[in-house]
């Protein structure tokens, strides 16, 4: 009785282990699709972006690099990733900055509506198992959970968080072939495509504010960028409806991330007063804009951004 | 507590260790309290429900057995009867019919909105109508003790989701006492990997293929999408629920104790009325009993025994929920189930007929799935009128990844492969069979559960029920 259970526990063990290799090596083979961004960030070295989009799926789905670079002549990439809070977007440019060449700008996007949240929760956090060979980002993920060691040691602890989902897109990079919106990527933006039918649903705004955990991380990214030499800009990307369906007090929230702009001597975009950006057709919901939406917005704000760069380069 | 959630696991071996170290005759008792736990941990008031409803019919019983009156007795029964169907009434019943009568007369009626339904209702109300009965038919004498038809009626494994359990079936085996060396390991081990199997990796990814069609209602999809969306809900349900069937049996075997059959392989019937002689048989079974039979059965005229067949394929309807939905659902197999005993003499071959049957039960199947009256509508007029095959399947198989369609379908295959063999025995028992090949299989089962099982705790779809 003894013999047969532990043989049938070493078969499971090998069995798991044989496909969690499996499963991790397809999908770092992925070259398109969401896990191709992990793999451009987490697993290759020395990218050389010169701007980088940091924030949620509100940057993710906003800043469309290809139009930015034709106005800017920059290369950027979108490093947007969804659900991220502000600690997790410093996580990812601490450890992109460790693995690849610092950029010259960060742009990051600061929803005043989601600060309020003290908590370090990391939404989706499956999605960084592929990459907790990386000592570096394993260790940073701790910080926030502690978990992060057993998922890297433990399959019988990491696969029931990864399901069916992570097989298919392992099988997606062994196969080399393309899932349904994977095409739609390109340099780190995801997308909807116009026609696809969201809902702008209307929620209960509520009080918010900036929460003191929110405010230290911002510090930090303002620090980081100033000790690494990288400028820094903030910006808070379109919503419907201007925002005020989100937050009553958004004057309030605005005006407190202008002051921390301010202070810090870099520049704040707030363009969730912008009318421009009310049209339903521009949005997937009330949160993110579609194809359409994300290019019209990518282009007001490279023109801005450009504006800014040739004052400065004609100062200097 | 739902089985495939965290805390079960830490339930079931405490549950397990403290059942096998105390003294025998503590058994029962203990199994009671740890029973009642479990259903506390779904609401902690409807607990006093299942302990009041069952006490009730056990005094009851008692006080049928007592008299030899035969009006005392009905009396008594009936007494029964009603209360068990007045509390299912105003859990499950009334705002149906209560917001159908104000629909009726009322412009602008005010709806009640649906009442929480405490898990299991139907199950044990069922378990202690039949005691009642069959004490009432001499069936049995009623010598148990208190605490064990409680736990007759709440043993944990069963309770939420059945089988629905006869007295003789369970009550002899908690009065045995049973001894740790006899415990079937195996057959325990392999039912209950079997069960989660269905659930967290069938059901619950075939969920989602499933949910959008009948949530989201795509007009775009054509006759050939929602008949396939219909055998992939058939496929779900029944992976769902007989995956909780087959571990309630499992664990119950940790206990020695031997639940009874609650599906054989109904997906391989070959006709409606095969389908209904494998599919929820103890539910089947106990409206035969109780109703079919009692209302005359086979033993009356052609016109009173096509009443009975319908009467009771509508109320098996009306037991699953308040909604005419359901009822259409019993209608439809009630009359299936008469077309099929028309002296006709139509031979098809086994496979045909197996299509017919997987077809038109997945129809059936639409109903009990439609969230109301008016998608069911829309479903069936885009099956049997607006008929247009040209696109074939691709808008559902571009409504997601068309991979995911691959594995799906490669998972709901190992399901047919396991019950193909159980059925017709295609690779004959050998000692490398039961030594090798059955081990093995089970292996991969319990890993592809870690692999791709979803293991976010979702609920049965019976316990709404």
């Amino acid at each position: 009785m003894i013999k047969k259970i532990i043989t049938y526990v070493t078969a499971c063990i090998c069995i798991l282990f044989v496909y969690r290799s499996f499963l991790y090596f397809g999908i770092r083979k992925n070259k398109q699709g969401i896990f191709s961004k992990y793999n451009d960030v987490f697993l290759k070295e020395g990218n050389t972006y010169d701007v980088l989009f940091l924030g949620s799926s509100r940057a993710e789905m906003h800043f469309e690099p290809q139009i930015f670079d034709s106005i800017t002549k920059l290369n950027s990439y979108n490093l947007g990733i969804s659900g991220a809070s502000v600690k997790l977007n410093f996580i990812v440019l601490k450890t992109y900055c460790h693995h690849h060449q610092k950029p010259k700008h960060i742009i990051l996007n600061l929803d005043y509506f989601s600060l309020k949240s003290d908590s370090d929760t990391l939404n989706d956090f499956p999605r960084y198992f592929p990459y907790l060979n990386n000592d570096y980002l394993r260790a940073e993920l701790n910080t926030v959970d502690d978990r992060f060691t057993s998922f890297y040691y433990n399959p019988f602890h990491s696969l029931p968080y990864t399901q069916i989902d992570f097989l298919s897109a392992s099988l997606h990079g062994w196969l080399n072939i393309s899932g349904k919106y994977d095409t739609l990527m390109y340099k780190g933006f995801q997308t909807i495509p116009s026609n696809d039918e969201g809902q702008i649903s209307k929620v209960k705004p509520i009080y918010s504010f900036i929460s003191k955990k929110n405010r230290n991380y911002i510090d930090s990214i303002i620090s980081f960028s100033k000790n690494n030499q990288i400028n820094l800009t903030l910006l808070t990307t379109p919503i419907y409806g201007r925002g005020y369906n989100h937050v009553l007090n958004k004057s309030v929230l605005v005006n407190q991330l202008n002051h921390i702009a301010f202070i810090n001597h870099i520049s704040y975009f707030n363009y969730t007063d912008s009318l421009i950006f009310n049209d339903p057709k521009l949005y997937f919901d009330e949160e993110h804009l579609n194809l359409k939406g994300a290019k019209k917005f990518s282009n007001h704000f490279s023109v801005s951004f450009n504006n800014i760069l040739n004052e400065s380069a004609s100062k200097n | 507590m739902l089985f495939n959630s965290f805390i079960f696991l830490v339930f079931l071996p405490i549950v397990f260790s403290a059942y096998w170290l105390i003294p025998a005759k503590h058994r029962n008792l203990f199994l009671l309290i740890a029973s009642y736990y479990f259903y506390f941990s779904y609401n902690p008031w409807f607990l006093l429900l299942l302990i009041g409803t069952s006490a009730v019919d056990f005094y009851i019983a008692k006080g049928i057995s007592k008299t030899e009156k035969l009006n005392t007795r009905k009396q008594l029964l009936l007494f029964s009867i009603l209360s068990n169907i007045s509390v299912l009434f105003v859990f499950k019943y009334f705002v149906f019919f209560y917001n159908s009568g104000l629909s009726l007369f009322a412009n602008n009626p005010n709806l009640l909105s649906n009442f929480i339904i405490p898990a299991g209702l139907s199950f044990y109300t069922f378990q202690s109508i039949s005691y009642t009965i069959d004490v009432y038919r001499g069936k049995y004498k009623p010598d148990d003790t208190l605490k064990d038809f409680l736990l007759y009626v709440s043993f944990f494994p069963h309770m939420v989701a059945g089988p629905i359990v006869r007295h003789h079936t369970l009550m002899p085996q908690l009065k045995t006492t049973h001894f740790f060396k006899d415990i079937e390991w195996g057959n325990a081990s392999k039912q209950i990997i079997w069960g989660f199997f269905k659930k967290m990796v069938i059901a619950d990814n075939v969920a989602y293929l499933v949910n959008p069609v009948f949530n989201e209602l795509p007009h775009d999809f054509n006759s050939l999408e929602f008949l396939i969306s219909g055998v992939l809900f058939l496929i779900q349900l029944y992976a769902d629920f007989s995956g909780y069937s087959d571990i309630a049996i499992g664990v119950a075997k940790l206990f020695k104790i031997n639940l009874n059959l609650n599906w054989n392989r109904p997906l391989l019937s070959t006709s409606i009325t095969e389908y209904w002689q494998r599919h929820h048989i103890s539910l089947t079974s106990w409206f035969k009993e109780y109703v079919y039979i009692s209302i005359g059965g086979n033993r009356v005229s052609t016109p009173k025994w096509i009443f009975n067949i319908l009467v009771v394929f509508l109320l098996s309807g009306l037991w699953h929920g308040a909604y005419f939905t359901f009822i259409i659902w019993g209608f439809l197999n009630g009359l299936f189930y008469l077309l099929e005993h028309l002296p006709l003499k139509i031979k098809l071959p086994k496979f045909l007929k197996w299509i017919y049957t997987i077809c038109f039960i997945s129809i059936f199947f639409i109903a009990f799935r439609a969230n109301n009256l008016h998608d069911l509508a829309f479903i069936y007029k885009q099956i049997f009128i607006n008929i247009n095959v040209s696109q074939g399947l691709n808008h559902l198989l571009s409504s997601n990844d068309r991979l995911f369609f691959v594995m799906i379908v490669f998972i709901i295959c190992i399901l047919f492969i396991k019950e193909l063999q159980e059925e017709f025995k295609l690779i004959k028992s050998s000692h490398f069979k039961e030594s090798v090949l059955t081990p093995l299989f089970y292996v991969i089962i319990f890993c592809l559960i870690f692999c791709i099982g979803n293991f976010n705790a979702n609920s049965f779809i019976y316990f709404q029920f």
